[in-house]
């Protein structure tokens, strides 16, 4: 395994969830909790990385395990009146994020604090253990896209809104007043990924 | 803008305003170029390249997915011929280095021009492993750079030369 902040990631849930595994009740609801959101962050750390795979595996496996051990973890959230996709496993299934387009207005050199165009130092070079990069200090961001390859690569969706008829749908009967059903999507097997390679910068 | 993207120094490498494919800019008509430009010039430059701006009022636009988009090159013929090795794929690979491994899809449009007036366009998007193939396959089907003859890109990029007259 890499040592890539995505696979060191990836190696601490696969550890956890394993030690889970062993004892499902010495694990807290937040210690779930926070497993599915780092299995997420895993995920989303690792497009285009060798361990691509295995994180989406595991994140699979993440989501069947909580589900079996403590469902009340998979309600469906509400927010006022409308229902919420917000799963962390379920959202890591999107592999789409978001791309903003920025116009530089003012940049400076992070060694000398000049103008990155007239300065010596050049972008990527090291100066005194220190890497010149151009800082941007006045920017205009001009519009966001949706991309199969964010260059942030937590620029994720982190929720959205689900409507009514899906989660009737996922549960198989209309929903009653009051009703937060608990979501079955990890008891099935994995519907896969949704991807679209040709969202590109328009 | 035409005369613009009809500047051509015969030894120079003359980059000129624009970005390869078709992305969203913000409003104005000022000459603009893609965010990597400033690392471009200044790495090719230390490597002991001639390399200059068409236009002094430049605005740079950055686009924040994992793709490279590479300015707009106009190179003279001759240039080819001043080095030993590939100048342009050594180009991309500088470029490359400099950045984090994630980097890989890579956007190019460059273009080449013979004394007789001919251009010869390079326009590449894909891997950008593959590109660095792609752009010395170009440089071959010029009769510069490693080997001789016409060579073809390989992988799965879409890099393709054309001449245009």
């Amino acid at each position: 395994m890499s040592s890539s902040k995505g696979a060191r990631e990836l190696d601490a849930v696969r550890k956890a969830l394993d030690r889970y595994l062993v004892g499902p009740d010495s694990a807290t609801d937040e210690q779930l909790q926070t497993l599915r959101v780092r299995a997420r962050r895993a995920i989303d750390s690792l497009d285009d990385e060798p361990e691509f795979d295995t994180a989406h595996a595991t994140l699979d496996e993440v989501g069947r395990f909580i589900r079996s051990v403590r469902p009340e973890l998979c309600r469906f959230t509400t927010d006022e009146d409308n229902f919420v996709r917000d799963c962390p496993v379920d959202l890591g299934h999107v592999r789409l994020g978001m791309s903003v387009g920025v116009e530089v207005e003012e940049s400076e050199c992070s060694i000398c604090g000049e103008d990155p165009w007239t300065c010596p130092h050049v972008p990527g070079q090291t100066y005194d253990g220190k890497r010149m990069v151009p800082v941007i200090t006045k920017a205009n961001f001009f519009e966001v896209s949706v991309v199969s390859r964010p260059d942030f690569n937590d620029a994720r969706f982190m929720s959205q809104g689900l409507p009514r008829a899906e989660v009737e749908a996922a549960i198989g009967r209309p929903l009653l007043p009051g009703d937060r059903p608990i979501c079955n999507r990890c008891t099935t097997p994995c519907p896969g990924l949704i991807d679209n390679p040709r969202a590109i910068h328009g | 803008m035409t005369d613009v993207l009809d500047d051509w120094d015969e030894d120079d490498i003359v980059v000129v305003p624009g970005l390869p494919g078709r992305l969203s800019l913000p409003e104005g008509d000022r000459p603009t170029y893609p965010g990597l430009t400033l690392a471009f010039v200044k790495i090719n430059r230390a490597a002991g390249l001639s390399i200059r701006l068409a236009t002094e009022d430049k605005r740079e636009v950055i686009h924040h997915a994992a793709d490279i988009w590479l300015p707009i090159l106009n190179v003279g013929l001759q240039v080819l011929a001043g080095g030993a090795g590939n100048i342009l794929a050594e180009m991309l690979i500088r470029v490359f280095d400099s950045l984090p491994r994630r980097k890989t899809i890579a956007h190019i449009e460059w273009n080449v021009q013979a004394p007789d007036g001919s251009v010869h366009e390079f326009r590449y998007d894909g891997d950008s492993e593959t590109a660095v193939e792609a752009a010395r396959a170009f440089e071959r089907s010029l009769g510069y750079g490693e080997g001789k003859g016409k060579g073809k890109g390989k992988g799965k990029g879409k890099g393709k030369g054309k001449v245009v007259k």
